[in-house]
């Protein structure tokens, strides 16, 4: 790993936390600097964050996205692109800190890891699914990290207030269980995608759609919690705070899914598991 | 669920199901109970038919169609059409589903009973052999609760309700999902699997199926194929000195130092300092020249090219001269005249031994009965028994001659190790890698035979006088003279003289053959001043908690393995030198043929999975519905709105 890496890093930490402190100001006072100047800090940290992803396939000459330090990098510039899509689409800025926090996070805890340097990839993993089918999955990782923001927000939020049009941001109107329910929705489509890409690739690979490795398992698991999101959702009528719970719930099984291989029993033959 | 009944009946009617007297048990308490029913019905089964190897794919494709037709039969009556229909049992199904994927991650799957025993114990490890948790995702009743969850997605299909794009969008996820379940399940029905294993150059015709109860089956590919050759590509070594440190059972990677490319300074921190690095490591004795040693007996050497292969011989003082064979002709350099003269009348003296024994490529004249004692100080080895045609009478099953020629000598020796055990082995002299070793026996002896004389050599080239003095059984039959770069003939072989040097100095020089790391060696000065060498394979501990390893940095090291194979159908070939690698498999006559192992130790051997999955294009189908589905059920009413909104306002 080259320091240019490292410096990267750093800078794109630094921008997203300035990206972060910049949209905290905004729950005390809304102005038009902080409205400009918060999506340019995250504008910034997002090129910067997308140059080191680039710059690291052009120098392993291979999609960088085999190992957890990779993977941090993608899904931070994953959570970067998708808020700025909910900010832009939704016209709301009150995920924009837990949002920018969750992706500075990201890049701090990949700064931390360990397996930095560039690793050869096994035949396995050299596929045309393996970009697609990594990338659609951390687009819907980083998704559903923005309806967990906002399910948390909704959750805790500070003072009994309705529903819909909360005004943490002063000035701003929006509906936190809209964006919650627009991200979900975003977020299942790609899990979805994802889910069936790997078991095409599977099959292409080994000749077995699914053979219950415990990643492809809990995989399944976060599908089916938040398949019973929309059922309870649309057919149901949930709303509120059982529907909030439910997501912190499915976003819960994501991170699990994603970190927490290593601590089942029975991840020692699995093809997914980070070292 | 009460105050949200409102909500609830507003989708329904978009569903274009009327609300009406429902006597149906519409909660989700009961459909939890029918799903646990279901499961343990399936489990009952099971117990039932359960043999030795489980329960066959066909059982369980059953159980699961016995579920998608018993919700079906159940959809015949209006209120558990409703019911079955309902989000009051989608959702328990749902979370039904996620436990026991959860439970299939939680409990290992698939391993043997003490196994179970030793990791929950004796009461929970009976329970989860009674559910047939262990195997959790093959067993009956959860295959009964996927049938249930299928049938309850066929009556949601099959439901009236007037069409738009999220309607649409339900029926194509929803059926897509009832596609991807029956094309698996008429995979695992009519499906084969299984795998067919070749060395380079072998060919067949059929697969190898493994039965349930370990028995195995071979089923007709309906054509030949044949492996025409396998490799595995690597990835070009890089290898980097990595620094653990040992926290309890955990090892932790403090650092990865690449050697030649990362500042020094990077290993300083941990008070370790690189002194030396060959990517290809290689010791190499060099002789040369020396400069004037003074009087007294000096090393000799001489150097013989055959063919472009350099050999060289020694004349060591102190030492008795040691031959070189070239084409069974052995060669003996002794620089003075004199010596070389002495040396032939104790050839004459010395009474021939046809035998000789060969340690670690120093020569034992032996005679049998005769101890000899082995260098090193490692006891005596001693010829018992000789046999010139050795062969195993097969009625005796002794050791005998099968005729007068000497076409296969052999010799059982007995060794008294310097420790004082005795051991006794055979050699054979045309078998002179055969070392008769047991495990664990380091000594490595090969035995000669020539009736002339095994120790006697036929040729001395004398260095003094620059002569080759040819010899017949010990005695001197005529000499020649050489020059140095001048060639001379050893039995058939002609032999160029291309040095001679005394006084000469051996060197042993470490050096890199190469650029490329292929014998990697790493010097090291350790924190304590010792120097430690590291290669790859071997971790050296250096302190209570700290070791280096040498392994290749960017961990995978294949990059591909590559089986060549040709199909070939009533012995003609009709698709010649395929390539089959991991991700690219070859499909032929129905079949799908994946790369999927390989044996370090036999490096000729290829393994396949081989396939049949009739089922396959209807999951392809189910995938694609399925996904096209949830996209429209999911932003189909946004589109809409947004259409409607635009058709508005033009209006």
């Amino acid at each position: 790993m080259s320091h240019l890496a490292e410096a990267l890093t750093l800078v794109s930490v630094a921008l997203y936390g300035l990206a972060a402190l910049l949209y905290a100001l905004m729950w005390l006072g809304n102005s038009r600097p902080l409205r400009l100047g918060a999506p340019l800090a995250l504008g910034g940290g997002l090129l910067v964050n997308l140059a080191q992803l680039l710059s690291r396939w052009l120098e392993a000459d291979q999609p960088p996205f085999k190992t957890l330090y990779e993977s941090l990098v993608l899904l931070a510039a994953c959570i970067g692109i998708v808020y700025l899509v909910i900010e832009l689409v939704y016209r709301a800025r009150i995920l924009g800190l837990p949002a920018m926090l969750g992706a500075a996070g990201a890049m701090l805890y990949a700064f931390s890891r360990h397996d930095k340097e560039i690793v050869n990839l096994p035949p396995a993993l050299q596929s045309g699914w393996f970009v697609p089918h990594v990338v659609v999955y951390f687009f819907g990782y980083a998704a559903l990290f923005v309806a967990f923001c906002a399910a948390v927000l909704y959750l805790i939020r500070p003072r009994p207030i309705r529903i819909r049009r909360e005004d943490l941001i002063p000035g701003e109107k929006i509906d936190l269980e809209k964006l919650l329910d627009g991200s979900v929705r975003f977020g299942f489509v790609l899990l979805t995608f994802g889910l069936l890409v790997g078991a095409v690739w599977a099959k292409a690979a080994w000749g077995d759609y699914w053979v219950w490795d415990p990643k492809e398992t809990w995989s399944l698991v976060t599908w089916l919690v938040f398949a019973a999101y929309l059922h309870l959702h649309y057919l149901g009528g949930w709303r509120g705070q059982r529907l909030a719970v439910l997501v912190v719930v499915g976003f819960a099984a994501v991170m699990f899914t994603y970190l927490g291989m290593n601590l089942l029993p029975t991840a020692e033959q699995s093809a997914h598991v980070y070292q | 669920m009460t105050g949200d009944s409102n909500k609830e009946g507003n989708t329904r009617a978009g569903e274009g199901e009327s609300g009406g007297a429902a006597s149906a048990p519409r909660t989700m308490k009961f459909a939890l109970a029918l799903l646990g029913g279901v499961f343990l019905a399936g489990v009952v089964l099971q117990s039932m038919l359960s043999g030795p190897g489980g329960v066959s794919r066909r059982a369980t494709v059953l159980a699961g169609l016995a579920g998608f037709l018993g919700v079906m039969l159940a959809g015949l009556s209006k209120p558990w059409r409703r019911f079955l229909s309902s989000i009051q049992f989608a959702a328990p199904a749902l979370f039904v589903l996620a436990g026991f994927s959860v439970l299939g991650t939680l409990i290992l799957q698939n391993v043997g009973g003490q196994q179970l025993l030793q990791g929950y114990g004796p009461g929970l490890s009976r329970l989860i052999k009674g559910l047939f948790l262990d195997d959790i995702f093959h067993s009956l009743g959860f295959a009964a609760v996927l049938g249930l969850g299928a049938g309850a997605l066929g009556l949601v299909v099959a439901r009236r309700r007037r069409y738009n794009l999220r309607t649409t969008g339900s029926v194509l996820a929803h059926g897509g999902l009832i596609l991807v379940l029956a094309g698996a399940g008429v995979g695992m029905v009519w499906g084969v699997k299984g795998r067919i294993d070749l060395h380079e150059g072998q060919e067949t015709d059929s697969l190898v199926v493994p039965g349930r109860d370990g028995l195995i089956n071979r089923l007709p590919l309906g054509f030949t194929l044949r492996l025409d050759d396998f490799r595995i590509e690597k990835y070009e070594p890089d290898y980097s000195l990595m620094v653990y440190a040992l926290a309890g059972e955990k090892q932790k990677r403090l650092l990865s130092f690449k050697p030649g490319r990362d500042p020094d300074r990077k290993l300083a921190a941990h008070g370790l300092a690189v002194t030396g690095w060959w990517p290809d490591y290689r010791r190499r004795t060099v002789v040369e020249a020396a400069g004037d040693v003074g009087g007294g007996d000096v090393l000799a050497a001489a150097r013989i090219d055959r063919g472009g292969k350099e050999t060289w011989l020694f004349d060591e003082p102190g030492r008795e001269a040691q031959a070189v064979e070239v084409d069974g002709k052995r060669l003996l350099l002794v620089w003075r005249e004199e010596r070389a003269r002495r040396y032939l009348d104790s050839l004459a003296k010395m009474p021939a031994s046809p035998h000789l024994l060969v340690v670690d490529g120093r020569e034992l004249p032996a005679r049998p009965g005769e101890e000899v004692p082995l260098p090193g100080g490692r006891g005596r080895v001693k010829i018992l028994r000789f046999f010139h045609d050795f062969v195993m009478d097969p009625q005796t099953r002794q050791p005998a001659n099968r005729s007068a020629e000497p076409r296969n000598p052999a010799v059982e020796v007995s060794i008294s190790a310097a420790g004082g055990q005795e051991s006794r082995r055979w050699l054979f002299a045309r078998y002179p890698d055969f070392h008769g070793r047991g495990a664990g026996d380091e000594l490595k002896l090969s035995y000669r035979y020539r009736p002339g004389g095994a120790s006697r050599p036929d040729a001395i080239l004398v260095g003094e006088s620059r002569q080759l003095w040819s010899l017949d059984a010990g005695k001197l039959s005529a000499r020649a003279a050489v020059k140095v770069g001048g060639e001379f003939t050893l039995g058939r072989e002609r032999l160029r003289l291309a040095a001679l040097l005394r006084p000469a100095r051996r060197r042993t020089v470490e050096e890199s053959a190469g650029s490329r790391e292929v014998n990697p060696l790493l010097r090291v000065r350790l924190p304590s001043g010792r120097t430690v060498d590291v290669r790859p394979g071997k971790p050296v501990r250096y302190s209570r908690d700290r070791f280096l390893v040498l392994a290749p940095g960017k961990g995978e090291t294949v990059r591909d393995y590559l089986s060549t194979v040709t199909v070939l159908e009533e012995g003609r070939p009709v698709r010649e030198r395929q390539l089959v690698e991991v991700n690219s498999p070859l499909s032929h006559g129905g079949f799908s043929i994946y790369q999927a192992d390989y044996r370090p130790e036999d490096p000729t051997y290829s393994g396949f999975q081989v396939v049949r999955d009739p089922g396959l294009y209807v999951v392809y189908l189910g995938f694609a519905a399925n996904l096209l589905g949830v996209v429209l059920a999911i932003w189909g009413p946004r589109w809409q709105r947004r259409r409607r909104r635009r058709e508005g306002g033009e209006a």
